[in-house]
């Protein structure tokens, strides 16, 4: 599964500076907390909706990923690189859906008990084979098809390709 | 907090089914085939293509349970149409987590602005 939402953000701290901040889940959500150690579990409610989050990969100050899931969307990973840019940080985000089997493979990785704050770390197995593809617009989120082409006429292709609002 | 929560609501399974009718390449394929085409027979997608008339038909089915094709009878053979359904509700999907990135962006830009 490769169709993903790509959003990128220019910040002008670097990238170790920035990452304080990142790893902050106050601009995920309107409320929550996240344990950002591998294997760190959390809670966002952002828009609505309660995320169980757990968190995969924590590389200071390059790169942040986690998945989380709510009660009634896909679960989803997201992918977050911090990327040094003019003394700045470029931070691209990838989020991509996650396949019910893709749940069933890596069931380890799941929260047992909807996290807190015990923030006790255990192994997760970050095996996938996810990838995103494309470029992303300055600031702006887009959406990363796999591999449909964008030559259709029909509006409703149209409508999936040319997300990027 | 924004006032987004008009953000329609989705169901989990529908949006994966169509999640994963697109993430085959074969059925991608197909679905394109469908798009250009407006309407396609499983015996005419399988001239030329790789893989058996019978698996073409199971892919189409999949496409069609996902509300990315439907199917109807042309005299005395069936023909494969694209529906928008599943589309649209893709589409709901990812402008909903578009937005949601996109104020979630936002949110990080000002917080760092304000802990200076």
């Amino acid at each position: 599964m490769s169709d993903s939402i790509v959003t990128e953000v220019e910040l002008d701290l670097p990238p170790n500076e920035a990452w304080e901040h990142i790893v902050d889940p106050a601009w995920l959500g309107d409320d929550g907390h996240i344990c950002a150690v591998p294997g760190g579990e959390g809670e966002i409610v952002d828009d609505g909706p309660l995320h169980v989050v757990v968190v995969e990969e924590v590389e200071r100050p390059d790169r942040f990923a986690f998945r989380w899931a709510t009660f009634d969307e896909p679960p989803s990973r997201v992918e977050i690189d911090i990327i040094e840019s003019d003394g700045g940080s470029r931070v691209v985000i990838t989020e991509t859906p996650l396949m019910p089997i893709a749940l069933q493979q890596s069931s380890s990785a799941r929260p047992e008990d909807g996290g807190n704050e015990s923030c006790d770390p255990h192994h997760v197995n970050t095996d996938h084979k996810e990838s995103s593809r494309g470029t992303v617009i300055d600031g702006r989120s887009r959406f990363v098809a796999g591999s449909i082409s964008p030559h259709h006429d029909t509006s409703a292709e149209q409508r999936v390709i040319g997300i990027a609002a | 907090v924004t006032p987004a929560n008009s953000a329609p609501t989705l169901r989990i399974d529908v949006i994966s089914e169509v999640l994963a009718a697109l993430a085959d390449p074969t059925r991608r394929a197909l679905y394109e085939q469908l798009l250009t085409s407006g309407a396609a027979s499983a015996t005419v997608l399988a001239d030329g293509a790789d893989i058996s008339r019978q698996a073409i038909v199971k892919h189409l089915q999949i496409l069609e349970l996902a509300g990315l094709a439907s199917s109807e009878r042309r005299g005395r053979e069936v023909v494969y149409v694209p529906a928008s359904d599943g589309i649209i509700t893709l589409s709901k999907w990812i402008d909903t987590n578009t937005s949601r990135w996109q104020r979630r962006a936002d949110r990080l830009k000002k917080n760092i602005v304000t802990s200076r």
